[in-house]
């Protein structure tokens, strides 16, 4: 009779947790990360992937919390335009920043980095000021 | 250079096309006097600090080696770009009435 009130007891336990909401995750189990995004133009969203889901969209950085210690692959899209994955590791309690920059290099396809020069004339010239034209940058070396 | 640059020039008004001659190794002095005997009218920029030419990935120790040229598109994008090639007047001049056209 003793031996069988807790096992009585367990299955009335289990019968009245059933069907509730699952138990939100303890704060020591869980960490956050700040994600900052270099280069990106106002107005720019960035929509956020960690481990092949999508985390939301956004403007500007963004802080993620809730987020499961251990090990994360995290992605940045910024238009159409995805940055290389960066892995993370969460840790318990922390708050882990991580930088995305949008520039991949100045190849085809990829953003021009902006510039301000000055010409030999002492005249200034920035590409973002260039707007509604074409830019030719020729690199030449001494002849 | 100063062929491209003037055959280019020739053809796109300075409305549509703003062209950008950066010189790697030498002197702003030198620049100066380069793009005057020859009758260069673009913008000249001696790259001193060698910022340009590192941000855009220019030279031996990327494996792009000058002469580069980068064509950016209204929006700011990329679309064109060789490296150590002489003699792409023609397709450049191409690429950029496409753009001017709004092509891609």
């Amino acid at each position: 009779m003793k031996k069988t009130i807790p096992f009585f007891v367990l299955l009335l336990f289990m019968a009245i947790r059933c069907g509730k909401t699952p138990l939100p995750l303890p704060p020591d189990q869980t960490g956050a990360i700040r994600i900052t995004v270099e280069g990106a133009a106002p107005g720019d969203s960035i929509r956020v992937i960690l481990d092949d889901q999508v985390a939301g969209t956004y403007s500007g950085f963004t802080l993620l919390n809730q987020v499961i210690v251990g090990f994360h692959k995290l992605s940045v899209f910024i238009g159409n335009a995805a940055t290389p994955p960066q892995f993370v590791e969460v840790r318990r309690g922390e708050t882990t920043p991580v930088t995305f920059k949008f520039f991949a290099g100045p190849y085809v396809g990829n953003k021009a980095l902006l510039f301000s020069v000055k010409d030999v004339k002492g005249d200034s010239i920035s590409l973002s000021k260039q707007k509604g034209k074409v830019v030719l940058l020729i690199f030449f070396e001494h002849t | 250079m100063p062929s491209v640059q003037w055959l280019i020039r020739t053809q796109v008004s300075n409305d549509s096309l703003k062209i950008l001659a950066v010189n790697v190794t030498s002197s702003s002095v030198w620049l100066q006097n380069y793009a005057n005997q020859r009758g260069i009218t673009c913008s000249m920029v001696y790259d001193n600090q060698g910022v340009l030419t590192k941000d855009y990935e220019v030279g031996a120790a990327y494996g792009n080696t000058p002469p580069t040229f980068i064509i950016i598109d209204p929006q700011g994008i990329i679309r064109y770009r060789i490296d150590n090639q002489f003699n792409k007047a023609q397709e450049m001049l191409n690429t950029i009435r496409l753009l001017l056209k709004g092509g891609t």
